[in-house]
């Protein structure tokens, strides 16, 4: 029997033992099954603000699990390796959730990710984790392209903490040629997870003459503050030529800060370089009275001057998850 | 038979040969995969997950 996967606007028709898109929702005797379900092909602890996160309970650890699969093909994919493999092909370790969260435990993260890949394709896996992390008082944290359907997402955000969103442009387009999927499912990803209460932050990598134009990032910086805040955070990521794109050079660093100018004259108050050892952009500073509020290098925190999430200095509320 | 003639057939022979022998590799592959996940196993390799491995922050970015 044929089934069609409903999670994410792909929605593909499976015939019996093939899988979906994304390599790994198989259709075994006509019922649609997560293979890689409790497998993890990464765990790792990683600090919070690599994932990234400059607002979210900064200076913490964070225990980062991924299987392989991905329902987006990103030609630059940074992380294609585990994204884009078969999972008969791949190496994993047995972890169920309820390991995940004693892991983490263990390790005194306070947080779990579901990162690397996407979360959106081991979503049974992601939903089962996060409600025992959460049980078990850890919080989640979700790094997606957002290419998911809206009655799974919103599911998903009742047990979610934080997530940040890859916008990989503000091209139908780009997201067709380069990534194979589309643009509106991740713009509506944005807005209902925000809706629903998630601390969301945003990211865009800049692939030289793909989606670095000034009037494409103008766009992106303006939709985000016209639907999700000015307040939200934006990370500008570097690339690096990776997988099917290294014909292209790594993204200037004059380019990031042109971007980052461009989004800051457009009313985003909290914008940084990520991929890109730069001390100015790392900081997080007061958008009322401009002081200095975290101070970092790399991923590292090395100075965190908030007051119960507030400026010590002009009492300005910062956005953000602090404790 | 003119020899190019013989030199188009023994292509046409070659190239049946490899696409048969890829369907019959691709189709024991199929049931090699459904096979495990009927098992309710991966279906790719294990390895045991140890401290090392954990503790490190890994490669992948995000």
């Amino acid at each position: 029997m044929i089934v069609q996967c409903d999670l994410c606007p792909k929605y593909c028709v499976i015939k019996p033992g093939e899988s979906g898109d994304c390599r790994v929702r198989v259709n075994m005797d006509g019922q649609l099954r997560a293979v890689t379900y409790g497998f993890p092909s990464a765990v790792h602890i990683d600090p919070i603000e690599k994932k990234p996160f400059n607002h979210f309970l900064p200076g913490t650890s964070v225990f980062s699990i991924a299987t392989v699969g991905c329902n987006l093909h990103c030609l630059n994919c940074q992380n294609w390796e585990i994204s884009q493999q078969d999972p008969e092909e791949a190496v994993a370790s047995e972890l169920a959730p309820a390991d995940v969260v004693a892991q983490a435990k263990r390790m005194e993260c306070v947080s779990v990710a579901y990162t690397y890949t996407d979360p959106s394709v081991y979503y049974e896996y992601t939903l089962d984790s996060c409600i025992k992390a959460r049980e078990a008082g850890l919080r989640n944290v979700l790094v997606t392209a957002g290419y998911l359907n809206e009655a799974p997402l919103r599911e998903l955000c009742k047990f979610t903490d934080a997530a940040t969103i890859d916008l990989k442009a503000m091209s139908d387009r780009f997201y067709r040629e380069i990534c194979g999927a589309t643009l509106a499912p991740v713009l509506n990803y944005f807005v209902v997870s925000k809706s629903l209460g998630v601390h969301v932050e945003a990211s865009n990598l800049l692939i030289p003459t793909l989606n670095d134009k000034d009037e494409e990032i103008e766009a992106l910086c303006q939709w985000i503050k016209e639907n999700l805040g000015g307040e939200t955070p934006l990370h500008f990521l570097r690339f690096f030529p990776y997988h099917r794109m290294r014909h292209l050079p790594p993204t200037p660093a004059s380019t990031l800060a042109k971007a980052r100018d461009i989004a800051m004259s457009a009313g985003l108050q909290y914008v940084y370089v990520g991929n890109l050892m730069d001390a100015d952009s790392s900081l997080t500073k007061c958008p009322s009275c401009r002081a200095i509020l975290i101070r970092r290098v790399g991923h590292q925190v090395l100075e965190n001057n908030l007051t119960d999430g507030s400026c010590p200095n002009c009492k300005h509320k910062v956005y953000g998850v602090w404790k | 038979m003119t020899r190019r003639q013989f030199n188009r057939m023994i292509a046409s022979v070659a190239i049946l040969c490899a696409t048969g022998a890829q369907w019959v590799a691709a189709r024991s592959d199929i049931s090699r995969f459904m096979k495990a996940l009927k098992s309710r196993t991966f279906p790719g390799r294990l390895r045991p997950l140890d401290d090392a491995e954990i503790r490190k922050a890994a490669k992948w970015l995000g």
